[in-house]
């Protein structure tokens, strides 16, 4: 190659060189910046955390969970925060409300790790523990007959609060009550399941743009690429004095 | 081969997901512990006694009852509290103010189950709670499992209240 036609090169390449850096310096800190907080996630934390802020989770509308509950004396129990409520008082602590029954004197709360009996103005009366009656997940709970009757493993039992048994017992007529999805003014939709670490990853890999996101982010790897090999050109072509 | 295999599959096994379990159930407790037959009973809690608790033992107590079971003084509490994110289920076993025997039934958390650990466990025996709320031993700790530990203290603290609380109750009825 011609001395002259080198300097040109090396001149056009400084020139996009500095262009193409400036160009890649906002990706380049993105990622930096997300690469580091997801090498320390179990640290910070952040893997069990789960993001609320409308503008952080707008690629992931589908995954929003829309708050249910049970519609009790015309009002909504409900759990949010790891907190029963019964519209916005607080009962007690319950991490995932997954069934509800009233019995003639207590209320019975399946918040699936424990299950809470409350009386009949909503005090907590007993915190009952799952794993003492079964292993098996309780699928479905009514009051008939007197009685609490569980429906855990496709069977149904009827839970004797005296000796802490489960005896089989027959289908009840009865049905259990439905899990509705809460008004909007009562609860907005809560993300459960998009943690930070998710929300890091795609913001790291550009998916969390769309599909633009990850051409971005190729584009940006190509910049680097072009960086470092314009720089070592420039560095070399210097060193040898053309 | 057959050795290689089942070495694959040993070593493969996440320690974390057998860390989880259900070790023990309440009618293997109620046979091993009072093997001469029990007494299921209500304890009754008052505000006061859960103010006591929260300012003792800075427990939050919120229940207005706790079930337990017992034979001739002895009593056996099923208590849970979270470990690090999920709840342990602990078994206690008192008797006139002392820890006799403290079991894990249920551990959920993914790691910290050394607690279960019968060498672990004996550290619990015999204490009692002191005047400012404290266990009267000092039960040295496993790293890694902090907060199982901390839980497993918390619930031993609770279960000595708990035996006090009922031993009046008893009084009161005679």
């Amino acid at each position: 190659m011609k001395t002259s036609t080198r300097r040109q090169l090396r001149f056009w390449l400084h020139k996009w060189h500095r262009r193409a850096g400036l160009l890649a310096a906002l990706i380049i800190i993105l990622v930096t910046l997300t690469g580091l907080l997801l090498n320390h996630i179990s640290t910070t934390g952040l893997d069990r955390l789960y993001p609320q802020n409308a503008l952080i989770l707008t690629p992931y509308q589908h995954a929003l969970s829309r708050p249910q509950g049970f519609a009790v004396d015309a009002q909504w129990l409900w759990s949010a925060d790891g907190q029963l409520r019964l519209g916005q008082q607080v009962l007690g602590d319950c991490r995932q409300l997954q069934g509800y029954a009233r019995g003639d004197d207590s209320q019975f709360v399946d918040c699936s790790s424990q299950w809470l009996l409350l009386d009949s103005s909503n005090q907590l009366l007993d915190v009952l523990e799952p794993s003492l009656f079964s292993e098996e997940p309780l699928k479905a709970v009514v009051w008939s007959d007197g009685a609490y009757q569980l429906n855990i493993a496709s069977s149904w039992f009827t839970l004797d609060l005296l000796s802490y048994q489960l005896t089989p017992a027959a289908v009840p007529v009865e049905r259990a009550q439905p899990r509705q999805f809460l008004p909007s003014q009562l609860a907005v939709a809560r993300n459960e399941s998009i943690s930070w670490q998710r929300v890091l990853l795609d913001l790291h890999s550009g998916r969390w743009f769309g599909s633009w996101g990850v051409w971005l982010v190729d584009a940006a790897a190509l910049m680097l690429l072009f960086l470092a090999l314009s720089g070592a050109w420039i560095w070399f072509s210097r060193k040898r004095g053309f | 081969m057959r050795l290689i295999i089942i070495l694959l599959l040993a070593l493969s096994a996440s320690p974390q997901a057998l860390a989880k379990g259900t070790y023990l159930t309440l009618p293997q407790l109620l046979g091993e512990w009072f093997p001469s037959g029990h007494e299921a009973r209500t304890l009754w809690l008052s505000n006061e006694q859960k103010q006591q608790a929260q300012e003792l033992i800075r427990y939050d107590l919120r229940q207005a009852r706790v079930k337990y079971w017992t034979h001739n003084g002895h009593n056996l509490w099923v208590l849970s509290e979270t470990g690090k994110e999920k709840p342990i289920t602990f078994a206690v076993r008192t008797h006139q103010g002392v820890i006799e025997r403290i079991e894990v039934m249920v551990f959920r958390e993914i790691r910290g189950d050394e607690i279960r650990l019968p060498v672990f466990t004996a550290q619990f025996a015999q204490l009692q709670l002191t005047d400012d709320g404290e266990l009267s031993g000092h039960i040295d700790g496993i790293s890694g499992a902090t907060y199982s530990v901390r839980s497993m203290e918390k619930v031993a603290k609770l279960a000595l209240l708990l035996d006090r609380w009922a031993a009046s109750a008893d009084e009161n009825l005679h």
